[in-house]
């Protein structure tokens, strides 16, 4: 559909045209583009390559591990586990969120409120000690580790677009899709849920920015697989060769700092999204751009630009 | 009954209450009481009342947005809550079309005015997914928007609102309904585009023999526009009257007390009102006529029974004891 594509170019248009989210999209697409190809472009990262808690050096770049590894090559390898599950859990806690919270809120009755004692109830489960327990009880793993954060994660998200869907569901242009002869499939679909587009999409960047940190938290903790080689578990290793005594601080830094900027580079986006969500936020940097360009004598007032 | 008989709408003691309070103190909001009423073909009949009266939940009971709890709904003689009590049909949906008060909310800010009005045609087949786009062309230009092509692929926000206004209008023609509910269609327009939306109101029902119902709290636009007027209060039919006879002759007190709040030439803002000032009696309403608190020429029976509906004169009804004494 053109209509279909129009839309998808004016949030291209609007995510390349802002500076904060071009930072984020270099960053984060520069993690994934590692995340891609980098495994196979450095040496095995399980391998025991040198002495044990060397410094950086010309032959290993960000130094060796406790174990003798390669740490370059654990924080390249390290980062295709955690990203994969740290957006597929973004994913499915945006995509279980907004079926529950979009029926809820568009059914209603008792409908609305079954799901929203579901909801309820797993929001006042205390999420981390439920991560851990649940994280243990499991044989460890990538897909426990994506089950237990998309469990615990799920359930704000529903409670979010459930109140959005029902500020929306009370809109005109929802009673005239149904005098129109819309059915509550297609009126969800194509009239509520665009409507939701920015707010699930910043959504689901705050939920994989949660699903990584998460996720390296219960790794660190020991709760994952510790033969794998994750940011999570790198960081377990770290603490367990007692990098902090030894004052090995290579074995955690690159690995630390991989995350952090991972997650600002995800943040950056997100502030851009709000902006381009937001129309008063918007039309301040428009009239901002207007005002640094003085118009040329005898131009016509400006009166609607890059909107239509 | 025979065919040229039977009116293409008709509402009998149609009744509808919403549940209102806490879970303790459940109260019933009686939104309408059994208001009968009919509308033709090629007919524009208007429903008055001010805020609270129950006019607009009655486009939105014949639109079947909400549902009623009691009456009977004919079109064309088909009583459309039996044969489809749940959800209204296709098939009825696509007779009966409705032009919402707020056109800055009936139309959805993500899509094209071309999505708006392409997607009812599609619907009910009235064009194929070529031909859409010069249909949806064609009914733009039927409600002035000229040219269609430089408004087509405009998104809502970038439209003022008698535009927005024309492109609803345009959007309830695409399935080519018999009926057009109009919930205050001008009521959110500025005073000077007023005018030209009730003027495409009625040409489209002069050219395409379209009933129109239209709701609106103006009594001088319903006197222009409609050929019936029917006065609401508290969610009950209080009067109904050629449109000309009502405003001349207003029979029921409510109505005398709507004409004298229609500002004339050599009146004062200070006049009284041949009424007590109140709101309607909605919720948990006490026995006899709604109007009876605020009425300055009650008798006994006001404030106990509730005044039948009386005929008094060709296609005149008013429910007051005034006139129900004087018939008998």
């Amino acid at each position: 559909m053109s209509r279909g594509r129009s839309e998808g170019r004016r949030w291209l248009d609007a995510l390349l045209g802002n500076r904060k989210s071009m930072v984020g999209l270099a960053i984060v697409g520069a993690f994934v583009l590692m995340s891609l190809v980098g495994p196979s472009l450095v040496q095995d990262a399980s391998a025991f390559v040198a002495t044990p808690h060397q410094p950086p050096s010309a032959a290993h770049w960000f130094g060796t591990t406790g174990q003798g590894q390669d740490v370059f090559a654990q924080t390249v390898v390290g980062a295709r586990l955690t990203l994969a599950v740290g957006f597929t859990c973004g994913f499915l806690v945006i995509g279980i969120g907004s079926v529950i919270g979009a029926t809820a809120g568009y059914v209603g009755g008792r409908v609305d409120e079954g799901l929203s004692l579901l909801t309820n109830v797993f929001l006042v489960l205390p999420g981390l000690p439920l991560m851990v327990v649940v994280a243990a009880w499991l044989p460890a793993g990538p897909g426990t580790l994506l089950a237990v954060l998309t469990l615990t994660g799920w359930a704000w998200n529903a409670r979010v677009l459930r109140a959005q869907t029902l500020s929306l569901r009370g809109k005109d242009f929802v009673a005239a899709a149904q005098v129109s002869g819309d059915g509550p499939l297609r009126i969800v679909m194509a009239e509520i849920l665009p409507n939701m587009l920015s707010l699930m999409v910043s959504s689901f960047i705050g939920a994989t920015v949660y699903a990584i940190g998460a996720q390296v938290g219960l790794e660190f903790l020991g709760l994952g697989d510790i033969g794998a080689v994750t940011w999570g578990t790198n960081l377990y290793w770290a603490s367990n060769d007692s990098a902090l005594l030894t004052g090995a601080w290579w074995t955690f830094v690159p690995t630390g700092a991989c995350i952090a900027l991972v997650g600002f580079g995800l943040t950056l986006i997100n502030f851009a999204i709000d902006e381009i969500a937001n129309p008063a936020l918007q039309s301040e940097t428009i009239w901002r751009k207007q005002l640094s360009v003085t118009p040329p004598p005898g131009a016509a007032t400006p009166v609607e630009v890059g909107l239509a | 009954m025979n065919a040229a008989a039977t009116p293409l709408l008709e509402l009998r003691d149609v009744s509808t209450s919403f549940r209102v309070g806490g879970f303790f103190t459940p109260r019933l909001l009686k939104a309408t009481q059994e208001v009968s009423f009919t509308l033709d073909r090629g007919e524009i009949v208007g429903v008055v009342g001010e805020s609270g009266s129950g006019k607009s939940t009655i486009a939105r009971l014949i639109s079947r947005l909400v549902p009623t709890t009691g009456g009977a709904m004919l079109l064309d003689g088909d009583d459309v809550l039996v044969s489809e009590p749940r959800r209204a049909s296709l098939a009825y949906r696509r007779r009966v079309q409705m032009i919402f008060q707020d056109p800055f909310g009936s139309l959805n800010p993500v899509h094209t005015v071309a999505h708006h009005i392409e997607r009812p045609l599609l619907l009910h087949g009235k064009a194929t997914k070529e031909n859409a786009r010069s249909a949806a062309l064609e009914l733009l230009d039927d409600v002035g928007l000229r040219p269609a092509e430089d408004f087509i692929d405009q998104h809502p926000h970038s439209l003022s609102g008698g535009q927005r206004q024309r492109v609803a209008i345009a959007r309830a023609l695409a399935p080519e309904p018999d009926i057009i509910l109009a919930d205050e269609p001008t009521s959110m327009l500025d005073v000077s585009i007023r005018m030209d939306v009730l003027r495409l109101l009625d040409d489209l029902r002069h050219k395409r023999g379209l009933a129109i119902l239209f709701i609106t709290h103006d009594l001088a636009a319903a006197k222009h526009l409609a050929d019936r007027i029917v006065v609401m209060y508290a969610g009950r039919m209080m009067e109904e009257a050629p449109a000309d006879q009502l405003v001349k002759e207003p029979a029921h007190p409510y109505s005398q007390l709507l004409m004298a709040a229609v500002p004339r030439r050599g009146g004062s803002l200070h006049d009284p009102l041949p009424a007590d000032p109140g709101t309607p009696p909605l919720v948990d309403p006490r026995p006899g006529c709604p109007f009876a608190a605020r009425c300055r020429q009650t008798v006994a029976a006001c404030t106990t029974t509730t005044p039948p509906v009386i005929q008094l004169g060709p296609g005149h009804r008013v429910a007051c004891h005034l006139h129900t004494a004087r018939t008998q």
